[in-house]
Order: C-alpha cells, then structure tokens, then sequence
C-alpha cells in the first residue's frame, strides 16, 4: 500500500530514478517491486537506489534506515515522510 | 585510514601523470587495439588530428588510482563509471587526474565523485562521474 502523502509526482520522480539505476522502463515498477522479485535489483543496485534517491530528493539516509528498504513502497514511504516533515 | 564520516562534499585530490610512448605501447599490447589513429602518425594527421591520439582507456585506467590511492584510497571499489571524451589526448601529454566529491552517502558507504582529466593547456579532455563504496 502506497503512502497517503505520496502524490502521482513524487511516485513518478522515485519510479523515474529506480528506472535511470535499474535500466528497466518505468511503467514496470509498481508498489508491488522488490528487491525479492526483480532481477535488476541487485546488491550494487541497491546502493546506487539509495545514492541516487538521496540526491534527487537532497536528503541523507540512516544506516538503519537502509536496512528496511527492500520494496519500492518502502522508498516511496520515505521520500513521503522526509517530504512532509520539511514542509 | 579515513572513515566515510571524515569526508566531506567538495574536497578534491588530483595527480598528474604523462602519457609515454612506452605506456601508449603497454596498452597497445594489453587492449589489442591497434587501430591507425592510434599507431600511424600520417593516418592521424590526414583524420584530422596533430598526431597520434592516446588511448582513453588507458587515461580511464588512471580513475584506478584515483580511488585506490587517492580518493577514497584504502578499499574502496567502483560501482559505476561514466565518461565523456570531449578532446583528444596525445602522446607525451601531461595530465591531471582530478576528483572531487559530490555527493556522500553514509547508510550506503557510497561517494559520488566527478572526474575530470585536464591537459596541460588546462583543457578538460575527460570528464565524468564514479560512485565509489568503502569495502572497509
């Protein structure tokens, strides 16, 4: 289940930068995406998802933090939240 | 050694190098590539440049030494790598290696670094971008 604060933009712009590292088509990724069920993400994968999530959105993951983010929801959770916190 | 924590955005390190004949030659032998830009002077000339033009892939290579030795140096390994060629490179140039941290991610023990290979005249011949993890 996608987050409440998270509108059709900012999924887009978390689909768009999962796209640019995964190299697959953003109409592919949905909130049912895992790093379980998608070949592309792979552990290199995973850390590039977090650079380049923290660079788009100019904010800084915790180590603990990191650990949860298996699924595509979970990234979108978060954006949402850091989002609605500085607002 | 350096933490990822003791980093910060914006600090550099460079080095310079020069491309020899005898690494031009090294890295003939190594890649395979014996393509006349690159061996024949008078084939370069009539392409359109001043002489034999280096190898990028070897000049890439010094990106190597700038993560091992420099920037992060220590274990640290590439995860990713772009490049631009935007001028060629000629034997007997002398270069600056340089990069600069951009972005610093501490729950992925990731930098971001920008490239740059700048020739003597100050041209940026290179540019590009590497994300680099601490193994350590």
């Amino acid at each position: 289940m996608i987050n409440k604060l998270a509108d059709d933009k900012l999924i887009n712009r978390i689909k768009e930068v999962f796209s640019r590292v995964l190299a697959i088509d953003a109409k592919e990724i949905n909130e049912e995406t895992s790093q379980e069920n998608s070949s592309e993400w792979d552990s290199m994968n995973h850390l590039l998802i977090i650079t380049e999530i923290e660079k788009e959105f100019d904010m800084n993951i915790t180590i603990e933090k990191s650990i949860e983010l298996n699924t595509f929801s979970k990234f979108v959770d978060l954006v949402a939240e850091k989002k609605n916190e500085t607002n | 050694m350096k933490r990822i924590e003791d980093f910060s955005v914006g600090e550099s390190e460079k080095f310079v190098v020069k491309i020899t004949p005898e690494t031009h030659e090294q890295f003939k032998n190594l890649s395979g590539d014996e393509s006349p830009v690159h061996t024949d002077e008078e084939f370069a000339k009539k392409s359109g440049f001043e002489n034999k033009i280096a190898y990028a892939f070897n000049v890439l290579s010094y990106f190597s030494r700038l993560y091992g030795e420099y920037l992060p140096g220590g274990s640290s390994v590439c995860i990713r790598q772009n490049a631009k060629f935007h001028k060629p490179i000629y034997i007997r140039d002398i270069l600056t290696i340089k990069g600069t941290v951009t972005h610093i991610s501490v729950a992925a023990k990731v930098l971001t670094i920008k490239n740059e290979v700048l020739n003597q005249k100050g041209d940026i011949c290179i540019s590009g971008e590497g994300v680099v993890r601490f193994v350590v």
